[in-house]
């Protein structure tokens, strides 16, 4: 293939490698060029803690030749015809490709190949082996955990995407899209038994399969577009079962098995129509109508796999041998644009989301709360249980009134209206109202100042904390307590809402760039006297770039971000054979939550010996503390005293560091050569993992049917190195 | 009250796509006499404009511009350096910088007329009043015209995947957006994050910049058909659901970053508590060293929290 130094050095301009000076008259006639290849490879070597997950959370990085970056681009000018193929970054589990061919401005086919490994757990040990899809029994004992082979669980996704784009005149354009996807592998998952816990390995075989088809034609004044999109998920595993003693002593025959049923296999379907009108006064209206339709018709598993419970006089009979469940959404959004005069703009909305849940309501007369229960909830208990076909309408309206004063900046205005109706939920209908009003300037010379502040208020018209009692058809039994009075679920409760953010961009000096921004958010939830009191979010960042030489530049950013929440709750309890309710305010208690989060970088990228050595160093480093610290209100010496829990966590946290410097040396226009070196750390305290071994009930007494996977901590050190050559076909 | 079924589709809905039907339209820049791109056809060719903006006439000539120049659209106002910079005849005979329209310095609104002329389509049909275009950013803000097919570097900090080339300002999507959303780009630095600095996802994959129908700039019509893209199992609809999952994804996760696992807003037991509060073992405070805490706090037992289809899953535990 014939390469013109011109492209030669548009390639190497952008890596950073040669002066624009040496760019040639050649390069004049890049019009007719043909195209190019390119191709990056080499080695590497990683070293350290790589088979950690968290190292490996979504990226494969194994020692060995890999491919960086690989571009085939050619042309055939006269016709008009290319094709081009990029890939990047490849190795053998963690691979990205992207094609693309067609005629320039008539037909374009793509086709991309995604593979990302996820990888989700490290060293977890599991004594359960595998003797099916889904199926795991526990052969060899309780004990036989404690040395079981350590093993990563990860799942990989591979997604294929296919596209044809048809453009028969200026005006129309037809597309068509086809995007198969496989993910498999496993994934930690709990089971129970009841209050007993075991973690297996969940199988995950899904396939997904996508198509869209759409039309769109558009002239000057007017457009239109229509699309049909279509979406296929089926899991290839239905149920987790496992069997087996989980430790001695426990039941052998019905506590020893279980069954969960997994994600079932579903279908979505979308229509979308478009349209937009330019009218007179240069106005515009565009409108947008979506319906869609979620669908799950997967056959139900038996309330047990209990063979002993299914056998008994008074088991359950199902009440539909599956759900038949169907959602249908309605999109609609319409919105009016335009200008007032010279300087005057408008913006009005009106955009609706409704969900209704057309699934039916199934009354089940009995059910069986866990395979290893050798009882039966039925009708008399009384247990019988009704599912509840929630949906909701959200509606907003938004005003926006804009200024353009100058060439420079912008002031809006906005008011904005949300409504909220549901459907078995507390509130059955909320109204939220925000104004506000940004500034935007930004002049020639990089100076910007951009502001916004708003105020909402969030009214729910009524709240009904039991409308839960709609899924217990012949009563609650031994719910007797109702809902606690004055709780206010967050995503429900009367909130007020100030939200503000600023942000400066100041071109210092010639060489000096500086940007900032503030941002605070303050929510109270004043009618809530449980459930969450307040959520207040603060963030500062800081961005400064300077420009030392013409080809040597430092950059440095920071952003710190503040979280504080409180949580207010009662410890309550039902009557039981045991003792009567508990229901008193000497039991209410408080969480207060701390989220920090300190995210810095620096950098520097330089240019030397004519630009034939680049240097690109910097550092990032990311920490997160969480600090929650509980109290109980009552006085601890008071009869009937529970919230003897209530006592602060110990502090968690997270450290992520990496350091990457990179050296290119430019053998020639077309050769260069490039070595890396990357030390990444990560830390982390999280007493979720640091006392979960295998066997709870080594450190938690109250939790001696426990058994999980013993994820260790994600702590790692990994360095990698690497060199490649590069080279300009 | 419920929100009623609705069965049927009211007339009313199409009423805003019935009345796209009827082409009307005033050019205010036109009436001003400033220089509009594309306003007249007088087809100088390129290779004029090479005589004194040579370093121009190289970027574009390498750009997909220039490659679709002819083929995309038989007018001669869409074609060549006049298609962006209006007519240059004027230009050509007195060398008036002032009788041809410049990018740099124009309003934003002279600008992304110059783009929408041929660009109003596509996902850009709604960047008219979507809040990018409200706070006056333009298409200069993140695109160029003049940028030659390059080759990408390994990124600094994110990596991205290949992705068709959009002419943008910097070498990946993602820096052109954290030129602007610095909080966006901490975020994704956390150690629960989405999973953009490793180039498997870019801020577009979830994000229309250029104006959608849906709050966020989000491209599907809700944040969970946002999320089901990926996650097609949490779809359902399931028989026992979970409704404020079935509501909002954004009830429980970040939807950029969080330093708690699984991109939760905070840890389980807390948040569960923040609504479960009717008796039991959801009320108490819960001891450290309890496993309700450990691994993955109430999914422990609670796995199917984001809804069930066993008839005994009730509790979202089967």
């Amino acid at each position: 293939m014939k390469t013109l130094p011109g492209v030669a050095m548009a390639v190497s301009l952008s890596s950073g490698l040669l002066p624009a000076q040496s760019v040639g008259p050649e390069a004049l006639s890049l019009r007719a060029y043909p195209g190019w290849t390119f191709l990056e490879s080499g080695v590497r070597r990683t070293s350290g803690d790589s088979s950690v997950a968290k190292f490996s959370e979504y990226r494969n990085v194994p020692s060995g030749v890999f491919v960086r970056n690989f571009i085939l681009d050619s042309a055939l000018p006269m016709s008009g015809s290319y094709f081009r193929l990029q890939s990047r970054e490849n190795s053998e589990k963690d691979l990205h490709a992207l094609a693309g061919a067609g005629v320039y401005g008539r037909y374009k086919i793509t086709a991309n190949w995604n593979r990302i490994y996820h990888e989700v757990v490290t060293a977890g040990r599991n004594s359960y082996v595998r003797s099916g899809p889904g199926q795991f029994s526990l052969p060899s004992g309780f004990q036989a955990l404690q040395s079981a082979p350590r093993q990563n669980l990860a799942v990989e996704r591979n997604s294929v995407g296919l596209g044809l784009t048809v453009t028969p005149s200026e005006a129309w354009d037809l597309r068509l899209q086809y995007s198969p996807e496989r993910r498999t592998g496993y994934r930690p998952s709990g089971n129970t038994f009841g209050f007993t816990v075991v973690e297996l390995p969940e199988p995950v075989e899904y396939r997904t399969r996508d198509v869209k088809a759409s039309a769109e034609v558009a002239k000057p004044k007017w457009a239109v577009q229509a699309s049909s999109e279509i979406s296929l998920f089926r899991n290839e595993v239905k149920a987790l079962e496992w069997t087996g003693l989980l430790q001695p002593g426990q039941r052998a025959a019905a506590g020893a098995s279980g069954r969960r049923a997994l994600d079932p296999d579903n279908t979505a379907q979308n229509l979308t129509l478009s349209g937009a009108l330019q009218l007179a006064r240069s106005a515009r209206i565009v409108a947008t109508v979506s319906p869609g339709w979620m669908r799950q018709n997967e056959a139900f598993v038996p309330f047990t796999i209990d063979p002993a419970i299914q056998g008994r006089p008074d088991y359950p009979a199902l009440p539909a041998r599956s759900l038949n469940g169907s959602k249908q959404t309605l999109m609609m959004n319409y919105l009016l644009t335009g200008k007032a005069g010279k300087q005057f703009g408008y913006n009005a909305r009106y955009r609706s989301y409704r969900l209704d849940n057309e699934t039916p309501s199934l009354r089940f007369s009995g059910y069986v709360p866990y395979d290893s229960t050798p009882s039966v909830f039925t009708e008399a208990a009384p247990r019988s249980r009704r599912n509840l076909p929630y949906a909701y309408r959200k509606q907003n309206v938004n005003l926006e009134w804009v200024w353009e004063p100058g060439k420079t900046s912008a002031a809006r205005w906005f008011y904005e209206w949300e409504a909220w109706d549901r459907t078995y939920r507390d509130v059955k209908r909320s109204n939220e109202h925000t104004a506000g009003a940004s500034w935007d300037w930004m002049n020639r010379g990089g100076w910007g100042l951009q502001a916004l502040m708003q105020h909402s208020r969030r009214r729910p018209e009524r709240y009904d904390p039991d409308y839960f009692l709609a899924s217990f058809p012949a009563g609650t039994g031994i719910f007797a307590l109702p809902q606690l009075p004055g709780l206010r679920r967050v995503d429900q409760a009367a909130r007020t809402r100030n939200y503000g953010t600023v942000s400066l961009q100041a071109p210092a000096t010639e060489s000096i760039s500086v940007s900032a921004a503030y941002t605070v958010d303050r929510a109270f939830f004043e009618e809530s006297r449980y459930g969450d009191l307040y959520d207040l979010n603060d963030s500062a960042s800081f961005d400064l770039s300077y420009l030392v030489t013409p080809s040597i530049s430092l950059f440095a950013d920071y952003t710190h971000e503040k979280f504080r929440y409180a949580l207010r709750s009662r410890q309550r309890l039902d009557a039981s054979p045991i003792g009567p309710a508990s229901d008193s305010p000497g039991n209410d208690w408080e969480s207060n939550i701390r989220d920090s989060v300190h995210t810095w970088g620096v950098g520097l990228n330089a240019g030397m010996f004519r630009n034939r050595l680049a240097v690109d160093a910097n550092y990032g480093f990311s920490q997160g503390d969480n600090v929650t610290a509980t109290m109980a209100l009552g006085n601890p010496a008071a009869e009937g005293f529970l919230a003897t829990s209530a006592e602060n966590y110990p502090k968690l946290g997270n450290r992520f560091q990496r350091l990457a410097v990179s050296l290119k040396f430019a053998l020639s226009d077309r050769v260069f050569y490039r070595i890396e070196y990357a030390h990444e750390r990560y830390k982390e305290s999280d007493l979720a993992l640091e006392q979960a071994v295998p066997f709870l009930g080594l450190t938690d007494a109250g939790a001696q049917r426990a058994a999980f996977l013993g994820t260790v901590l994600p702590r790692y050190r990994v360095h990698i190195w690497s060199i490649s050559l590069g080279y300009l076909f | 009250m419920c929100v009623p079924v609705q069965r049927r589709v009211r007339g009313w809905y199409w009423i805003g796509l019935v009345c796209s039907l009827y082409p009307a339209g005033l050019n205010l820049e036109a009436a001003q006499g400033r220089p509009v791109p594309g306003a007249a056809a007088a087809a100088i060719a390129p290779e004029t404009c090479r005589r004194c903006h040579r370093d121009y006439y190289q970027t574009w000539a390498a750009s997909t511009h220039a490659r679709l120049d002819g083929r995309y659209s038989e007018s001669p106002a869409k074609q060549g350096c006049e298609a962006c910079h209006g007519s240059g005849l004027d230009h050509v005979q007195s060398g008036n910088r002032a009788l041809i329209f410049r990018f740099n310095g124009s309003p934003a609104e002279s600008i992304e007329n110059a783009c929408l002329k041929c660009h109003e389509r596509g996902n850009r049909l709604y960047w008219r009043g979507s809040p990018h275009e409200s706070r006056n950013i333009t298409c200069t803000n993140c695109h160029t015209l003049h940028k030659k097919a390059d080759i990408p570097q390994p990124g600094v900090r994110f990596q991205e995947r290949p992705l068709e080339t959009r002419l943008l300002r910097k070498q990946t999507s993602m820096e052109v957006c954290f030129q602007c959303h610095l909080l966006q780009k901490a975020q994704l630095q956390r150690s629960s994050h989405m999973p953009l600095r490793e180039g498997k996802l870019t801020c577009v994959d979830c994000h229309n910049p250029h104006g959608t129908a849906t709050p966020k700039l989000l491209a599907e019509n809700s944040v969970n058909e946002n999320c089901y893209r990926c996650h097609a199992e949490k779809r359902g609809p399931f028989l026992w659901e979970h409704p404020p999952v079935a509501e909002d994804c954004l009830n429980c996760h970040e939807a950029h970053g969080s330093v708690h696992p699984a991109m939760l807003k905070t840890r389980p037991p807390r948040l569960c508590q923040r609504c479960h509060m009717r008796a039991g073992h959801s009320t108490q405070p819960q001891p450290a060293a309890n496993r309700l805490i450990y691994n993955l706090g109430c999914a422990n037992c609670h796995s199917q929290i984001h809804g069930s289809n066993h008839p005994s899953g009730v509790r979202l535990h089967r």
